[in-house]
């Protein structure tokens, strides 16, 4: 499903943030992205949702090819990922409901479609009574459940979430790990950058250790530092 | 851009205006000082078009015969009229036919004319009309050249100027509407600008949920648009208003031939070149804007 070949990243700065970084994920995975503070783990994952392209190498998400990808392809490879932020990203004037509501119209969802769709959104991520709730009456929590919910609005294969838990308390983030780990049962595909060694030891996924820009580890159900020597 | 979408894209528009609205009416404001220079040259040229239009129909060269002219031979005289090949038509108004044309225009007050009979001060003289009124100087000058010809008359003179003011009067106008329109857009390019700057949230948003570049850019193409034609309708009832005050003072002035066209005439080519120019001049304002700040 995800192929990287042999894929370097280097910033316009000179920064060499990922060299020669090669994988394969396949279908219904849960993959954790670990390594220390700018290893290159965001880096990866932009380059997934093509905020960043490669400098050199081969990446295919699904049957996108998207170090060759027209521009005009983009906007169709977004949309099949969801993809949440460690800051959330929810816009402050709008209730949950419309939040959830704006990302699908975006992509031309008709009303009947939003109108079905929101509330098993909303109940996948237990916040069905907070729809009409504004991003600043929730918890940092909530408000991050809120946008693993649009990130799902569209029904996409793919997740890929940065550090979805670095702004929340522990026991709120395994909260959300838990939720992405339903989600994943479901057969989405979810990949996690995260620095939080509990998390990723206690969920015992395969986890792809990046340190330097460069991949050291590829462990199946691993913890942290698992692998290492 | 189906229906739902447009829906959409007009409701953001309105919304992004109201949220921006200083901006939005001092780009509105522009737009209309720019349509206001073209209704004034609009209103004028149409006018001034008309006006000589009417001089053109009634194009005649009036040709005075000499006072010493023996009145004996004016049957050669019109004789030598008739051979100049562009003259159409010629027709002999005597002193005396001069003078019953005064009385008539005089009307009740002709008695102050009474006992001019005895010592005519009109001069003889012939109406001529042309086969191409385009040919007139060369007419008038080979009627010049006719013995006993005293005076040609020939109105291509007043023709040629209300022309050529005319000419200084577009090339002027076109100009400061052209200056103040380019203005106009580059104020909508920034009012844009600013709007795409207070949305960078959402649009970073629509991003990643994969909207479409033309998604994204819609919404502010429609609210260049919209201040273009809000602008225009502001500027359309402005002209008409002092369209309608200028004739109310000017109709009451006596202009001979000429009389200004009528304010139904002239109101849907006002409209149509409002909204339509508005229309433009914001479309382009944010066709500019997108190109510099929301490559997305
Ligand atoms: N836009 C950019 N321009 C230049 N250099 C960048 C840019 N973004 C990241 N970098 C650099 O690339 C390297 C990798 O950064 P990245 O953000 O991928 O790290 P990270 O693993 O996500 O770190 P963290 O755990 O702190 O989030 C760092 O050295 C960083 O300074
Ligand atoms: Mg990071």
């Amino acid at each position: 499903m995800i192929e990287f070949k042999d894929v370097c990243k280097t910033y316009e700065n000179g920064t060499e943030a990922l060299s020669h970084v090669s994988f394969k994920i396949e279908k219904g995975e849960f993959v954790f992205i670990v390594g220390p503070s700018g290893s290159g783990k965001s880096t990866l994952a932009k380059l997934l949702m093509y905020e960043e392209q490669a400098t050199s190498g081969d990446i295919r998400i699904n049957d996108f090819h998207v170090t060759e990808l027209a521009k005009r392809d983009v906007p169709y490879l977004r949309r099949s990922m969801g993809v949440v932020f460690q800051d959330f990203r929810l816009l402050q004037d709008r209730t949950v409901y419309d939040n959830i509501m704006f990302a699908m119209q975006v992509v031309g969802a008709t009303k009947k479609e939003i109108r079905r769709r929101i509330p098993t959104v909303l109940s996948a991520v237990g916040l069905t009574h907070k729809a009409r709730s504004y991003p600043d009456q929730l918890s940092g929590g909530e408000q991050q459940r809120v946008s693993l919910a649009r990130a799902l609005a569209n029904n996409p294969p793919l997740l890929i979430a940065d550090e979805p838990t670095a702004n929340l308390n522990p026991s709120t983030a395994l909260e959300i790990v838990e939720i992405l780990e339903q989600i994943n049962d479901r057969g989405t595909t979810v990949i996690m950058a995260t620095h939080a060694k509990e998390i990723v030891n206690r969920f015992q996924k395969r986890v792809l250790t990046i340190s330097d820009g460069r991949l050291v580890r590829d462990c199946e159900k691993g913890g942290y530092d698992d692998g290492q020597e | 851009m189906g229906k739902n979408n447009f829906k959409y894209f007009v409701t953001t528009a309105f919304k992004s205006i109201g949220k921006n609205a200083l901006m939005s009416f001092v780009s509105a404001f522009t737009v209309i000082a720019c349509l206001l220079i073209l209704g004034l040259f609009l209103a004028l040229g149409i006018n001034v078009n008309a006006m000589s239009q009417q001089i053109r129909e009634d194009a005649e060269i009036k040709v005075v015969v000499d006072e010493t002219y023996d009145e004996t031979k004016l049957a050669d005289l019109t004789a030598k009229i008739m051979e100049i090949d562009n003259v159409a038509s010629v027709s002999l108004v005597t002193k005396e036919d001069a003078l019953e044309y005064m009385r008539d225009a005089f009307g009740e007050d002709q008695s102050v004319l009474d006992g001019l009979e005895e010592d005519n001060p009109f001069r003889t003289s012939y109406d001529i009309t042309m086969k191409d009124i385009t040919l007139a100087s060369d007419t008038a000058s080979q009627l010049g050249q006719i013995e006993g010809v005293a005076e040609v008359n020939n109105k291509q003179e007043l023709l040629d100027q209300i022309v050529h003011i005319t000419d200084v009067i577009r090339t002027a106008s076109v100009w400061i509407m052209v200056l103040l329109c380019i203005v106009s857009i580059f104020i909508i390019a920034n009012t844009i600008k600013l709007a795409v700057y207070a949305r960078r949230k959402e649009i970073n948003i629509m991003k990643f949920v994969g909207a479409t570049n033309w998604f994204v850019r819609w919404p502010f193409i429609i609210e260049g648009i919209l201040i273009g034609l809000i602008g225009g309708l502001i500027a359309f009832g402005l002209i008409s208003w002092g369209y309608i005050a200028c004739l109310d003072m000017l109709g009451n002035m006596d202009l001979g031939i000429f009389s200004f066209i009528p304010y139904h005439e002239v109101a849907f080519l006002f409209l149509g070149a409002f909204l339509g120019l508005g229309a433009l001049i914001g479309a382009l304002g944010s066709a500019f804007s997108m190109r510099k700040y929301l490559d997305v």
